[in-house]
C-alpha cells in the first residue's frame, strides 16, 4: 500500500531538479554579497548602521523559521488532517534554525553598539541586564528550540526515508517493521512538538524582551514578548503561503495541495492578522490611557516624530488594513498569485514593523534609513534561508508520505469519490 | 402533495452516501428538488450547485453601521459634556475603537439573524409532506424529482448510494 501511495502522492519533485542549479547559485551569491556587506561595514565608519540591519534581520528571519515550524508543531498536537499535505513545507524553514543559533552569537561581538545599557549599566535592572546572563539564558533557550525543531524535523523525514526505502534496497523489509517505525517517528514528532508549543512562546518572547526591549532599558511592555511570537507566527504562516504556491506551481503538488487547504490557510492568516493588530492595539491603548511619560516616551518617537511616524502608519496599512480587507474574501484566498503577492506585502511589512522596533532607539533622528546595506545584508540573509529550504527540499520528499494523518486524510478523500462515479 | 411534482426521497445514515446519491444523481442528469441534513455541510451546497447566500452582505452592512454607530455614539456623548480628563482630548479616537468593534459585532449578528431569518423564510408554518423529522435529527435527504417510469431506476441510483429507506414524494 505504501509504494503505490508513494506513486500517487507525486514526490518526485523533478520540476524542482531542473530550476535548483540556477537558485543555487543565485542563493550562493546572495549569501556572499551579505556576508561581504556586513564584514566591509563593519570596517567602515557607520558600525551601527551594519549592526542595526543585522538584528532587525536577525529577528525577522529567526521569527519566520520558527513560526513557520511551529504550523507543523500545531497540526501534530492537535492531530489536524486538513494541513497535512503542507506539514513538510512549514518544515522547511525550520532547517534555518542551526543558523539562527549560531548567528545569535554574532551579536555577542556588536553588543557594545548595540545594546545601551552595556555602555550605561541601569543599576536597578543589573540583575537581569547584563551581558553574561543575557547571552547565556537566550543561548540555552535558542539551543533548546534548535534541538527540538530538529528533533521534530529528524523524526518527520526519517519516516519518509524508511517508507520510500521500500522496494529500492535488495533486502526484503517487513511491512510490519516498517509500520512500527512510522508510529515511533510519529509518537516522537507528538511529544516533541508539545514541547515545541511551550519552548517556541518562552524562547521567542525572551528574544523579545532581551533584543528588542532592551534596547530602550527604560521602557517595558509584559506583552512584548507575546506581539513578538504572535507576529512571527504571521510571518510563518505568510512564508507557508509562498511556499505552497511554489509547491503547486513547480513542485509538481497541484493535485496533493487542494484550493480547500488555500482558503484554510487564508482563513489562519487571517486570524493572525488580526490577533497581532489586536496585541498591538492592546498594548498601545494600555499605555495611551495611563500617559507614563517612561512609557508613551517609546511610542511617540516613534508614531509622532519624523520619519518614524510615517514608517509607523506604513506598517499599519501593510501589516494589518491591507491583508484584512483582502482576507475578508473568500475567492481570493484560493487564487495562488493574489495570495503570493499579499504574502510578499506582509513578510516586507513585517520587516519594517521590526525595523521600526530596532532602528529608532539605535539611532533616533533616523539619519539613514533603508538603503544598500540593509537591502544587501537582507539578501545575505535571504541567501542562507533559500541554501537550507533548497538543500532540504533536494533531499526529501515534499509531501510527508509516511505520516499517519496524511494516509488517512488521502483516504478519506479518495472515500469520498464513488466509485460508481 | 399540492401541485404535481413527482419524485422519490432517499434516506441517508452518513453524508457521504448522501454526497454519492446527488453527484449519481446528476451524472444521470436527473433533477434535484433538495436535499436535507441535519448540520450545516458545505459539501452537500456544492453538490446542490447552490449560489452563495446573500446573508454575508447583510452581515456586512451591519457590521460597517455598526462601526459607525460606535464612533458616533462616542463622539455625540463625550460633545455634550465637553470635558477634558487626564490631558486627553474631549474626543479622543483610541478608546471608541473598542465600543466600535462592539457595536460592529453586536450590529452585525442583529443583521446576520434577521437576514437568517428572512431568506429562509422563518417561520414555516406548513412543512413539506415529503420532510422527514429525522432530517432534523440524525438522517441526511435527498429528494430526486422523477415520472413514473423513471422511479425504478432512481430507486436503484439511491439503493446503491447508501439509502436505508426510499419513498416515494406523494406518500
Amino acid at each position: 500500500m505504501i509504494s503505490q501511495d508513494n506513486k500517487s502522492f507525486g514526490i518526485k519533485g523533478i520540476a524542482l531538479q531542473r530550476i535548483s542549479l540556477p537558485l543555487l547559485l543565485i542563493f550562493v551569491c546572495m549569501t556572499l554579497a551579505g556576508i561581504f556587506t556586513f564584514i566591509y561595514g563593519l570596517n567602515g565608519e557607520n558600525t551601527i548602521r551594519i549592526w542595526r540591519a543585522f538584528l532587525v534581520n536577525y529577528v525577522w528571519w529567526t521569527g519566520i523559521s520558527f513560526g513557520t515550524l511551529l504550523f507543523s508543531a500545531l497540526l501534530n498536537i492537535t492531530n489536524a488532517h486538513w494541513g497535512r499535505s503542507l506539514k513538510r513545507l512549514a518544515e522547511a524553514p525550520g532547517t534555518f534554525a542551526p543558523v539562527s543559533f549560531l548567528l545569535f552569537w554574532v551579536l555577542y561581538f556588536g553588543k557594545e553598539e548595540i545594546f545601551i545599557w552595556i555602555r550605561e549599566p541601569v543599576p536597578e535592572k543589573a540583575a537581569w541586564l547584563n551581558p553574561g546572563f543575557m547571552f547565556a539564558r537566550d543561548g540555552i533557550g535558542l539551543l533548546l528550540l534548535t534541538i527540538v525543531s530538529i528533533g521534530i524535523i529528524y523524526h518527520s523525514v526519517c519516516a519518509d526515508r524508511k517508507v520510500l526505502n521500500v522496494g529500492s534496497t535488495a533486502k526484503p523489509v517487513k511491512q510490519d517493521a516498517i509500520d512500527t517505525q512510522i508510529a515511533k517517528h510519529f509518537n516522537a514528532q507528538k511529544k516533541l512538538s508539545t514541547a515545541y508549543g511551550i519552548l517556541y512562546a518562552v524562547v521567542l518572547s525572551l528574544i523579545a524582551f532581551d533584543l528588542l526591549m532592551s534596547l530602550d532599558p527604560h521602557w517595558y511592555s509584559s506583552l512584548f514578548g507575546a506581539y513578538f511570537f504572535i507576529g512571527s507566527f504571521y510571518t510563518g504562516l505568510a512564508m507557508l503561503m509562498i511556499l505552497t504556491v511554489f509547491a503547486v506551481r513547480y513542485m509538481g503538488q497541484e493535485t496533493s495541495i487542494e484550493p480547500s487547504q488555500f482558503h484554510d490557510l487564508g482563513k489562519l492568516m487571517l486570524g493572525f492578522c488580526l490577533m497581532t493588530g489586536d496585541f498591538f492595539y492592546t498594548q498601545f491603548f494600555v499605555i495611551w490611557y495611563g500617559n507614563l511619560p517612561e512609557e508613551t516616551r517609546y511610542l511617540l518617537l516613534r508614531l509622532q516624530k519624523s520619519p518614524w511616524d510615517h514608517i509607523a502608519w506604513t506598517v499599519l496599512i501593510v501589516t494589518f488594513a491591507v491583508p484584512f480587507a483582502v482576507l475578508l474574501n473568500r475567492r481570493v484566498k484560493m487564487m495562488h498569485i493574489p495570495m503570493l503577492l499579499l504574502s510578499l506585502v506582509i513578510l516586507a511589512g513585517m520587516w519594517v514593523e521590526r525595523f521600526l522596533l530596532v532602528a529608532p532607539a539605535l539611532e533616533g533622528g533616523g539619519e539613514s534609513l533603508c538603503g544598500w546595506v540593509e537591502i544587501l545584508i537582507t539578501a545575505g540573509f535571504f541567501g542562507i534561508m533559500g541554501l537550507c529550504v533548497l538543500t532540504f527540499f533536494k533531499k526529501y520528499p515534499v509531501i510527508p508520505v509516511s505520516d499517519p494523518l496524511f494516509i488517512a486524510s488521502v483516504e478519506k478523500k479518495e472515500d469520498k469519490i464513488p466509485e460508481a462515479i | 402533495m399540492k401541485g404535481n411534482k413527482e419524485g422519490l426521497v432517499g434516506v441517508f445514515s452518513y453524508p457521504e452516501d448522501l454526497l454519492s446519491a446527488l453527484k449519481m444523481a446528476k451524472k444521470e442528469g436527473l433533477r434535484i428538488l433538495t436535499a436535507y441534513s441535519p448540520v450545516k455541510h458545505e459539501e452537500i451546497s456544492e453538490a446542490l450547485g447552490k449560489k452563495s447566500s446573500m446573508v454575508r452582505y447583510f452581515t456586512l452592512a451591519g457590521g460597517i453601521l455598526g462601526i459607525l454607530s460606535g464612533f458616533g455614539l462616542g463622539f455625540y456623548t463625550s460633545m455634550q459634556w465637553n470635558l477634558i480628563v487626564s490631558g486627553k482630548p474631549v474626543s479622543p479616537i483610541p478608546p471608541y475603537i473598542i465600543i466600535a468593534f462592539e457595536f460592529c459585532i453586536l450590529i452585525g449578528v442583529f443583521f446576520n439573524l434577521g437576514a437568517v431569518l428572512l431568506f429562509s423564510r422563518i417561520p414555516w408554518f406548513r412543512l413539506k409532506n415529503y420532510y422527514d423529522p429525522r432530517f432534523s435529527e440524525d438522517r441526511y435527504g435527498a429528494v430526486i424529482l422523477c415520472d413514473e417510469p423513471e422511479k425504478e431506476k432512481v430507486r436503484e441510483i439511491l439503493t446503491k448510494a447508501g439509502a436505508e429507506e426510499v419513498y416515494d414524494i406523494a406518500r
